[in-house]
């Protein structure tokens, strides 16, 4: 990565995010937003895009009609003419809407054409429980998306890594699908001005350690940190990982932790069942068998919808304590 | 009304007749056992595709479905390239990774998916990039009426007019989607009337005329050229070889099979342009030797290309190496 900025300032995540696109939209003509209510003076469901029509225009922050499979094959084609488009799908509960747009027609795009033709585009998208939105708004859906070849998937934590990831997905040069956890929007952290980029396939080890090995993304990468305090006070030594993108996955560095630890707990939001933490632990036993402990532990959310109710979503969702929990067992202590 | 000239009478008649001969010249080689494939044929449906086709310039970009050899061999797509393609061989048009459903030639700005009502989304952004490029280049969209039903189609045409988007909708309206009548799949019965839902001219025409589709074509194209904002063109026309070559077309009424048989627009135009002296018996029969000839290649070099290498399986999966 390249920083050409020295300046070290907080931001919240979702201004890093739009920081990011506006700085890009800045450098790169071709690159518009399109989405439902992203326009000023809304500037869309979480406010990302605010200011952007004000700086830029109508032409280039497109207000569009609730049909998500137009905005997402509107973004394709755009991408094949060679513009640079992100699209904003408001929440990722409504990806099912244009799936077909996304995983069909965007996706593999390059492989059915033999590279002639390419969709060089970015779908942002707000996921995760906690907003009291109920089942149909609060999903974590980032497994269907890493399940299709030909999709990036990319599901940045922090300040830092959200405008670097940002950047590179708008430059790459395969569709990539960008999701953005509620909970963390309003976190603040170190976030240099000027142009840097965070490069996908890239893990961050968060905390090294020597016990027992924690991967999680998203959201639950605060509560990996919070569980490793947690447990450091216990005498357990934890390594938490946040692999950033899940597609393309850095398994090296989940490897080489395991390797020394010779235990993993993978932690996600989303739920248990066919969740990407089984391609983790898939991945692990069949590489690094001989360095386990003991089984690959998974932390995730029970297989339920999200519930509306406080009480339930909280029993639903995966907390600290689950983590705290399965790294004893995984330890014996 | 802009009507074609004799040139591009000829050129409509050379392009109908190229994609008949291909179309059955592949059902020949797949139903003699020669040739496995699931293909698709717009045989019957040609005229409204080069009747648009006869209006296109390279830059302007053309979407069009499974059920779309008409469509591109009238933007100028190489038939070799695509009997390469569908024989699943590396010098194919999309390298053996698209196949009979899903070929495209970039390079030329054409576009295909094997999902009905998939293409039309793709098409509104091809339009909106012309637009957003300040360019008077224009997008085309070819479907059938059982794409006509999909939310796709509704979501797309309502972006088209709400944005004065540079683009065509060709409604190639065969009478069946897949193997469904039309009077089972949707109530309404001309197609075109679908446009006023969304404040764009809607024009109903004969599709097995190709002069009166190119002059509705020639309208449509203008319009959308100028900036003035889309057409959807409904083309009435019939699916000779049902939904895949080896349909049975049991839901086909043989009656209606064979009069439209009969009528097949493509010796049609043949006899019309010959009557009018625009053709020649002579001029003709030539034609179609030197299509017959081109094809006899094509065939030997497509069975004799090599497939892709086992080695290539995952690229083009991603800009770089593949996950």
């Amino acid at each position: 990565m390249t920083i050409t900025a020295q300046a070290t300032r907080t931001l919240s995540l979702k201004d890093a995010i739009t920081e990011a696109i506006r700085d890009e939209m800045e450098r790169d003509e071709r690159v518009f937003l399109l989405g439902e209510d992203i326009q000023d003076p809304f500037g869309g469901a979480f406010q990302i895009t605010l200011g952007l029509t004000t700086k830029f225009g109508h032409k280039r922050v497109v207000e569009t009609p609730i049909s998500e499979s137009a905005i997402i094959g509107t973004a394709v084609g755009a991408a094949m003419a060679g513009l640079r488009p992100i699209a904003e799908i408001m929440i990722i509960d409504f990806l099912g809407v244009c799936l077909d747009q996304l995983y069909n027609q965007a996706a593999k795009l390059r492989y059915m054409s033999a590279g002639q033709a390419t969709a060089p585009l970015v779908i942002r998208t707000e996921a995760g429980a906690g907003g009291g939105f109920g089942a149909q708004h609060s999903q974590s859906l980032e497994a269907w998306l890493c399940h299709v070849p030909g999709l990036k998937v990319v599901f940045p934590s922090t300040a830092y890594d959200a405008k670097g990831l940002m950047l590179s997905a708008i430059r790459d040069e395969d569709p990539v699908v960008f999701i953005e956890n509620i909970q963390l929007y309003w976190t603040r952290g170190e976030c240099p001005e000027g142009d840097y980029t965070v490069p996908f396939g890239q893990a961050a080890v968060r905390r090294e350690g020597t016990d027992c090995t924690i991967v999680a993304w998203g959201r639950m990468t605060m509560d990996a940190n919070a569980a490793a305090d947690e447990l450091a006070d216990l005498g357990i030594s934890c390594e938490v990982i946040d692999p950033r993108t899940l597609v393309p996955l850095d398994i090296d560095t989940i490897l080489k932790s395991v390797r020394k630890t010779g235990r993993l707990v993978v932690a996600h939001e989303a739920v248990e069942r066919g969740g990407f933490g089984g391609e983790i632990a898939a991945q692990v036993q069949e590489k690094a068998w001989d360095a386990l402990k003991g089984p690959v532990r998974r932390v995730a959310a029970e297989n339920t919808p999200v519930p509306y109710a406080k009480g339930l979503e909280a029993e639903m969702l995966p907390q600290r304590k689950d983590i705290v929990a399965a790294v004893r067992t995984a330890v014996g202590r | 009304m802009a009507q074609p000239t004799n040139d591009q009478r000829l050129w409509m008649w050379r392009k109908m007749t190229e994609s008949k001969m291909f179309e059955e010249r592949l059902a020949m080689l797949m139903m003699s056992g020669q040739l496995e494939t699931f293909y698709l044929a717009q045989r019957g449906q040609e005229c409204s595709s080069v009747a648009l086709g006869a209006h296109l310039r390279k830059d302007d970009a053309m979407v069009t479905t499974y059920r779309g050899c008409a469509d591109q061999l009238s933007k100028g797509v190489n038939p070799a390239a695509i009997l390469a393609e569908i024989y699943g061989k590396e010098t194919g048009i999309c390298k053996g990774r698209g196949g009979a459903m899903h070929y495209m030639d970039w390079d030329l700005h054409t576009f295909a998916t094997g999902i009905v009502g998939g293409g039309i989304p793709v098409s509104i952004g091809l339009a909106f990039a012309a637009k957003y490029k300040g360019t008077d280049a224009i997008a085309t969209c070819t479907f059938g009426d059982g794409a006509t039903d999909q939310g796709t189609f509704h979501e797309s045409l309502n972006m088209a007019s709400l944005w004065d988007l540079p683009i065509v909708f060709l409604c190639q309206n065969n009478l069946y989607g897949e193997a469904t009548p039309q009077a089972q799949h949707q109530r309404k019965v001309n197609l075109a009337e679908r446009a006023q839902s969304y404040e764009m001219p809607g024009v109903t025409v004969d599709g097995n005329d190709p002069e009166a589709c190119f002059e509705v074509f020639a309208e449509a194209v203008a319009r959308a050229r100028a900036g003035k904002g889309p057409t959807l063109v409904e083309a009435k026309t019939y699916r000779l070889m049902g939904h895949f070559i080896g349909d049975p077309m049991v839901y086909m009424p043989a009656e209606e099979v064979l009069e439209a048989k009969r009528n097949d627009p493509v010796p049609r135009y043949r006899a019309r342009l010959i009557e009018q002296g625009v053709l020649s018996e002579a001029a003709a029969a030539e034609y179609e030797a030197e299509v017959k000839s081109m094809l006899d290649v094509a065939v030997t070099d497509a069975k004799a290309a090599p497939a892709p290498s086992l080695d290539t399986l995952t690229d083009y999966v991603y800009a770089g190496n593949a996950y």
